[in-house]
């Protein structure tokens, strides 16, 4: 194996999803130093990866990874989605305490006070809500950040697909070129989740 | 008959064998010049020695700290260069040092090959005859020591330096290596100039935006000394905008390049070490580019292994209490990987330390500072005796040829002679709290003080009470001011270390004597608005506990100005005071009601005395 290639956000995910698995995966795969804590080798290792490894290895690893990722981009986007549930609630009920507080105007004009009182409450809820609103999109990231998160998480949803199928490959033909491309997609799910995760303030 | 002839053949024979066995070492001898091959055992070496020793030593040119060494070990051999091209070997003998001079590179080889110990050579030898040296380590790897004037020998090496080059490297210890001029600036590396330098160490570390596990540990371990960079353009601002600092920098480096990749394989940043490195000199800056292997097969300053950037970061906040660059980088080798440094990382270490920038400039980089012209920020050295001598000398004729003059000045401002004596009367009775004119005419010896320093007291007052309002302006200013100023490293205190104010290290924490004069000039904002206010009253405070109080001040104010000299930051108090006391109007005038009232004083402890 010729190529080196980054395993450090799988190595990240396993350690945060598996801590009690860390010590067989030790066994399993020596070569790949997960339970040695976060490191950022700056530059590639003399080889370690081709020396140590066999085809079977790879194949192995990219099927737990592959597993691993699907579980938890799924659980990412649930979270994220329920998020995004909120937001369009809190919306839409800041949006109708609007709509009522402008129709309450008719009450003013007609100069029914309590109606006017009512009006004045609920525009004040309608404005609260908006703020909560506020800040439950600042700290999911920023105003429409919510939604991006979700179109990108749909999109490594697609690149997980395509590591699936380079795994499958593997698993007939040419076993250690497609495991590299299947660890390498897997890679960059979980490079993106993390950051997903990080900015939602989720544990990383 | 035959037996006595046999004998004597044979014990001709046996002569002449000795004799030529002599001959032929006095031939080899006289052949190799005073070079010899030593005998391989201890007892044939003695024997060697013994016959060479007949022969006397050579007067060879020794080196003397060499020699010193070669004395204190007591085994292994030295060897110097001569001006004929010949080497000098000195061994150690019975009693003493002896030095013989070895013609040629192979002799001396031969003869080394029959020594034990160490193979001491002086930095001379190996600026001079690189390519001897080279070949002493081909053969003897682990024996070779340089021995500088002023160092303990230390282990040679060689090492790969790219382009087909080797270069001789000292290892002072392992997994460390310094090129020999490096290790040649031996002041620079023990100097205590680390701290100054990490503390404003910036660290440029090349992150994918997606990791935000390594961003996170970053931001921890060395927070705001960091600048994360995940594209060319924000390495280049960053690159440039640091400016006579130890610059980091962290990244991924292949083949000679930082390269940054997000997580599809994409090239964010692609940059040659080279390029990175002259950048950072340009800006008159360090670089110490750490990435695996920066140093392998090229020469430059670098780790020599694979790093870890979380290994790295955290040795660099660690290295904050070390004081001298030789233990900064054998404490980052230990922790991090092996290293080799070259001369460009040490040459600027120095020139950039504050600690060893002279005072002039650290007290004229920080006057610059506009608000710093009424408060001196860094004090001045305390002044000699003479010195103070000589000043209050020349303040006293300065004063002398003002007060004759005042009159004269007082008259250019429009005041005439009556009018400026109504003024000073006036002044004078309010600021010693002294009974009205009217009823208690002045006494002689008060009228000709007045009359003499009067109108001096008059003009310095209005003065100083215009140089107070200008300060009610410019020093809310500078307070206002003063961190942003900081930021962009005009009134950079962080800058200074205790180093360059001698006189003030260890005696006083350097916050303290920042705020100083900020201080001191609020107080005296407060205490001029004070008598402002109390000048509108309608009931005017009383002071008549003030001549007492200001007595003492004043006493203590004088032992301050005297004993600075000793104490220096007795300055900071006489400064202080002299604000606090900031009624300018009133000040000068209590100064000649003090003088005034001396005569009395002295002659009321002159009647105690006599009964």
């Amino acid at each position: 194996m010729d190529e080196e290639i980054d395993l450090n956000a799988i190595k990240d995910a396993l350690r945060r999803r598996q801590p009690d698995r860390l010590a067989e995966l030790d066994t399993r795969f020596p070569w790949l130093e997960v339970s040695a804590g976060p490191t950022r080798t700056l530059g590639h290792k003399g080889g370690a990866q081709s020396n140590a490894t066999t085809s079977r290895d790879l194949v192995g690893l990219a099927r737990i990874a592959a597993e691993e990722a699907a579980k938890d981009l799924r659980d990412t986007l649930g979270f994220l989605q329920k998020r995004a549930r909120m937001i369009s609630r809190l919306r839409l009920a800041a949006g109708a305490a609007t709509v009522i507080a402008s129709a309450s105007m008719i009450a003013l004009v007609l100069g029914n006070d309590r109606g006017t009182l009512l009006a004045a409450v609920i525009s004040l809820g309608g404005s609260l809500i908006g703020l909560f609103l506020g800040y439950v999109e600042d700290f999911s990231g920023g105003e429409g950040s919510v939604r991006q998160f979700l179109d990108t998480l749909a999109n490594e949803q697609r690149r997980l697909a395509l590591a699936t199928s380079e795994l499958r490959l593997s698993e007939v033909v040419d076993a250690e070129k497609h495991a590299l491309v299947a660890l390498k997609e897997i890679n960059g799910v979980f490079a993106e989740v993390q950051f997903v995760r990080a900015k939602l303030g989720l544990a990383i | 008959m035959a037996q006595s002839s046999h004998r004597s053949s044979l014990l001709i024979s046996l002569l002449s064998i000795s004799f030529l066995r002599h001959i032929w070492k006095l031939a080899s001898v006289a052949a190799l010049g005073f070079g010899m091959l030593f005998a391989t055992s201890e007892v044939a070496k003695a024997d060697f020695l013994a016959f060479i020793g007949k022969l006397g030593k050579v007067d060879v040119p020794s080196t003397p700290f060499v020699h010193f060494v070669l004395r204190q070990r007591q085994s292994g051999a030295a060897i110097t260069a001569l001006e004929d091209g010949s080497f000098a070997l000195a061994t150690v003998e019975v009693t003493d040092i002896a030095t013989r001079a070895i013609p040629t590179v192979d002799l001396l080889l031969s003869a080394l090959s029959r020594i034990d110990g160490d193979i001491l050579v002086p930095d001379t030898l190996v600026v001079r005859n690189p390519g001897v040296v080279e070949r002493l380590l081909l053969a003897w790897p682990d024996k070779v020591m340089l021995v500088s004037k002023d160092g303990l020998p230390v282990k040679l090496g060689s090492r790969d330096a790219g382009e087909f080059r080797n270069q001789l490297v000292v290892l002072p210890s392992e997994g460390l290596s310094f090129t020999i001029d490096a290790w040649a600036s031996a002041s620079v590396l023990r100097a205590p100039i680390m701290r100054d330098l990490t503390a404003r160490m910036r660290v440029v570390a090349l992150v994918p935006p997606t990791d935000q596990i390594q961003r996170r540990f970053l931001i921890q371990h060395q927070g705001d000394r960091l600048g994360i960079v995940s594209s060319e353009e924000e390495l280049t601002a960053e690159l440039s905008s640091a400016t006579r600092r130890l610059i980091v920098v962290l990244g991924h480096v292949e083949e000679g390049r930082f390269v940054l990749r997000d997580n599809r394989g994409k090239k964010l940043i692609d940059r040659d070490v080279d390029s990175v490195h002259d950048m950072v000199d340009k800006g008159q800056s360090i670089a110490l580019l750490m990435g695996c292997r920066v140093a392998c097969g090229a020469a430059r300053s670098g780790p020599t292994s694979d790093i870890d950037a979380m290994e790295t970061v955290s040795a660099l906040a660690a290295a904050k209490a070390i004081d001298t660059p030789l233990a900064f980088f054998q404490h980052v080798t230990a922790t991090v990987g092996s290293m080799h440094v070259e001369i460009d990382v040490l040459g600027r270490l120095s020139g950039i330390s504050i600690a060893n920038q002279s005072p002039v400039s650290l007290q004229s980089a920080v006057a610059a500072t506009p608000v710093r012209i009424l408060v001196a920020s860094v004090p001045m050295p305390p002044p000699s005796l003479a010195k103070t001598g000589r000043a209050v000398l020349k303040l006293f004729a300065i004063s002398v040829l003002a007060a004759s003059m005042g009159w004269l000045v007082l008259l250019l401002f429009g005041f005439g002679p009556r009018r400026s004596w109504a003024q000073i009367c006036e002044r004078y009775v309010t600021a010693n709290n002294r009974p009205e004119l009217d009823g208690n005419p002045l006494s002689k010896s008060e009228r000709i003080l007045l009359l003499l320093l009067g109108p001096w007291a008059l003009l310095q007052a209005w003065v100083v009470s215009l140089l107070l309002l200008l300060a009610w302006f410019l020093v809310p200013l500078a307070l206002i001011l003063g961190r942003p100023l900081l930021k962009l490293g005009i009134y950079d205190r962080q800058q200074m270390t205790a180093t360059a104010e001698p006189w003030l290290a260890g005696r006083l924490p350097r916050w303290v004597n920042a705020t100083v004069p900020p201080l001191a000039t609020a107080i005296a904002m407060m205490v001029g608005s004070l008598a402002l206010v109390g000048t509108f009253l309608p009931n005017p405070i009383e002071w008549s506990n003030a001549p007492a109080v200001f007595s003492v001040t004043l006493v203590l104010l004088i032992l301050c100005l005297g004993l600075q000299w000793l104490v220096p930051w007795l300055q900071n108090v006489f400064r202080i005071a002299v604000f606090l006391l900031g009624f300018p109007e009133f000040f000068v005038f209590r100064i000649i009601h003090a003088i005034s009232r001396l005569p009395t004083i002295l002659r009321r402890i002159g009647g105690r005395i006599n009964g």
